[in-house]
């Protein structure tokens, strides 16, 4: 659903700090779980659309993405319809997911993969934990590319993916032979990859350094207050220590 | 710098020593050529070396040692042997752990806390000297094979190694590439580094002259002296194998394929080609010629966005891969791609029961598939349990089992020794085993021994198509087509 391929857009929201923009997404989502008045929900959704439109994100490469996002709602405003958990709480909790759903599309977008394993250590993270972001944005592609070709492999031994017959259990026994070559590859190759690391000296010192260079601006501290201020705001919010007038 | 080995045993957990009293050494300004069949010992050899034995796999029996001058590998940390040691493992894809490549050299250099400056200005030096500067700022998952080999040297290179080990670099290069990258070896060795290269592709290893050539068999040292006295293995003699006939039944054809990913540059162009009953056709081609695009084109695993694949007289553009598959049968090069299975048995019985074999044909297939690639004892073994070798001819088990008269083999000597590659050609090229066999390779002299027939690509068009001997004979194309 989330490529992981960053192109350079030379957009606004590019130009912060991957910090500041990380502390940011952590604090629109944080807050949007926090909400329930819709009003202020669809208000945070037009905040995020207004930063989806300056990070320049357009239709096509977010196609796919708003589809899948469709059907997730779909379902689970009909799972809570069907609970009994009435109308206004399923429509908070669709508002909910489009608020979390654009600000993970911008951050997924805006910040360039190369700079996660930085922005972590910047942020206080171990140097291990920080190489880790690292690790997972260079290896989603591989791991993506390993199961299409388990798919083509057990596609030409005659498993019918192209027109599946059988039932929904039918369905799911032929995802074993998907899944288990995946597994069990990655298990192997991450072997590789630990003795490929230590062979570089991976972990050899307390503190490594990093060729990547991260500087807070004015305009990246503003954001960081703007986004713990939000934060608070949403916490008074929920905790009824601000009153709304109810919808 | 040199590498003793001194009387080397080494064990994993519970399980014979792969390695018996293996005594030598690696000098500086030495290319060292280490050679022995798949299991003989040569990557445990590497991992004593570059110190990954004790330190990451400290349960095995260990006895003897590896000296780094006057210093044993046991008694020095990971780090330490790191930073005279460089080691470039077979895959690549696995050693390239950066998003992008300018990050992949700083890698190493990180690890050792080096200033920001001085690691711009070893990446600038390592990626002028091994000409990739223009790639610095691409993507890893991006390049090409012989790209990620070149990044991965110079991520080690960049760390100023007084000793580099190549687990097998030669595997998936074509033999112009394969000639190159000897020759870097071969540079890096006049430059004073000891250089040990693992390879099962000898002609390439021994045209580089290597100064000292080692033979390693069921873990012992049974050669270990100058290129001139080497045991390589003999040139696989011709097998009596029937010529190719023209007007053979047509079994798959490709009519004008044309092929690109997207609005990508065309992989293939106006391909026209007919696979004949009786045909054993090699495919070659440098890297990127597009015969694995060609292949895929035989199975429906890529439609052509152009032209159109009959399989038999049926247009394959109405068939799904499942069906397609019930007739042609295709090897990926790699086995671990579709292995899920709890014993072999279950393994060669997925394909037969999708294609909806009946219990008894089942058991026949499977019992014939297995007895046709020597490994009908193993019906019970987890097909993980195997050596990489085996799981290829499991693979191809899987294949037979199907029944299918077509089969399309992609790369069978990527990461094999001779005696295994022989074994499963063998197997292959039997005749009734198949209507017809498509093999894509590098390997030339795989190509004299087997095929009746030989298609060149180069840039996506198929350049030529004939009879062996005539087609080997003409160097000029080859050379062309980066082929010698």
């Amino acid at each position: 659903m989330i490529s992981f391929d960053y192109t350079p857009r030379g957009s606004v929201v590019e130009s912060f700090d991957p910090r500041a923009q990380v502390i940011f997404y952590l604090g629109f989502t944080t807050s949007v779980l926090l909400i329930t008045h819709p009003l202020v929900l669809g208000g945070m959704i037009a905040v995020a659309a207004a930063i989806a439109l300056l990070a320049r994100l357009t239709w096509r490469e977010t196609r796919q993405a708003w589809i899948a996002l469709l059907v997730i709602v779909a379902i689970f405003t009909v799972l809570n319809l069907i609970t009994g958990r009435g109308v206004e709480y399923a429509f908070v909790n669709a508002l909910k997911l489009f608020a979390t759903f654009l600000a993970t599309i911008v951050a997924v977008r805006a910040i360039n993969p190369r700079d996660y394993g930085v922005l972590w250590r910047g942020l206080g993270a171990p140097d291990k934990l920080a190489f880790t972001m690292n690790l997972m944005m260079r290896y989603v592609p591989t791991l993506s590319r390993d199961f299409a070709q388990t798919m083509d492999a057990q596609r030409a031994r005659g498993l019918e993916l192209d027109k599946p017959k059988g039932g929904f259990a039918e369905r799911v026994r032929r995802f074993a032979p998907l899944v288990i070559p995946v597994i069990v590859r990655s298990v192997v190759d991450s072997t590789d990859v630990a003795d490929a690391m230590e062979m570089r000296s991976f972990g050899a010192v307390r503190r490594r350094s990093w060729i990547r260079a991260l500087r807070y601006g004015a305009r990246d501290l503003v954001l960081i207050v703007l986004s713990v201020l939000g934060l608070a705001l949403a916490a008074a919010l929920s905790l009824g220590w601000i009153g709304l007038p109810a919808v | 710098m040199s590498i003793h080995v001194e009387h080397l045993t080494c064990a994993y957990r519970d399980q014979r020593p792969v390695l018996r009293d293996v005594t030598t050494r690696f000098e500086s300004g030495k290319l060292a050529f280490v050679a022995g069949a798949s299991g003989s010992g040569k990557t445990t050899l590497m991992r004593c070396i570059n110190g990954l034995i004790p330190h990451r796999y400290p349960d095995g029996a260990l006895t003897g040692a590896v000296l780094l001058d006057d210093q044993r590998v046991a008694n020095l940390t990971l780090m330490q042997v790191s930073r005279r040691v460089g080691t470039v493992l077979q895959d690549t894809e696995r050693q390239l752990v950066a998003t992008d490549v300018e990050d992949e050299l700083a890698f190493g250099l990180e690890n050792v806390a080096l200033p920001r400056d001085e690691i711009h200005e070893r990446i600038r030096n390592i990626a002028e000297r091994l000409g990739i500067t223009g790639l610095l700022e691409r993507k890893t998952f991006s390049l090409s094979g012989g790209e990620k080999q070149k990044v991965a040297i110079a991520g080690v290179l960049a760390m100023n190694p007084r000793a580099v080990l190549l687990d097998e670099p030669l595997a998936s290069l074509d033999p112009a590439s394969a000639r190159e990258a000897m020759a870097l070896f071969r540079a890096l060795a006049d430059e004073g580094v000891a250089v040990v290269v693992v390879e099962h592709r000898h002609p390439y290893v021994l045209a580089a002259h290597p100064d000292q050539c080692v033979l390693l068999d069921g873990g012992a040292l049974v050669y270990d002296g100058p290129a001139a006295g080497f045991p390589s293995p003999a040139t696989p003699a011709r097998r009596a194998i029937a010529p190719a006939d023209p007007g053979g039944r047509s079994l798959v054809t490709l009519d004008a394929v044309s092929f690109r990913h997207g609005t990508g540059p065309h992989v293939l162009s106006d391909v026209s080609f007919t696979v004949r009953a009786g045909d054993i056709i090699a495919l070659l081609g440098a890297n990127g010629a597009g015969k694995s695009t060609l292949c895929r084109h035989f199975i429906g695993l890529h439609r052509p966005s152009s032209g159109r694949v009959r399989i038999g007289e049926t247009d394959a553009a109405g068939m799904t891969i499942a069906q397609i598959a019930q007739q042609v049968g295709y090897v990926f090069q790699n086995p671990g791609v579709m292995l899920f299975a709890p014993t072999m048995r279950e393994e060669l019985s997925f394909g037969p029961k999708n294609v909806g074999q009946n219990a008894d044909a089942i058991a026949r297939n499977i019992v014939r598939a297995a007895e046709a690639v020597n490994l009908a004892d193993r019906m019970e073994s987890s097909p993980f349990a195997l050596s990489f070798g085996q799981q290829k001819r499991v693979s191809v088990a899987c294949v037979i089992a199907m029944g299918t008269r077509v089969m399309v083999l992609d790369e069978p000597t990527a990461g094999q020794d001779t005696d295994n590659v022989l074994r499963l050609m063998d197997d292959l090229s039997r005749p009734g085993q198949f209507d017809a066999l498509v093999f894509a390779t590098h390997d030339l002299e795989l190509v004299r021994a087997y095929a009746n027939r030989v298609v060149v690509m180069s840039a996506g068009r198929i350049v030529a198509d004939g009879e062996p001997d005539a087609v080997l004979a003409d160097r000029a194309l080859l050379e062309r087509c980066r082929l010698l």
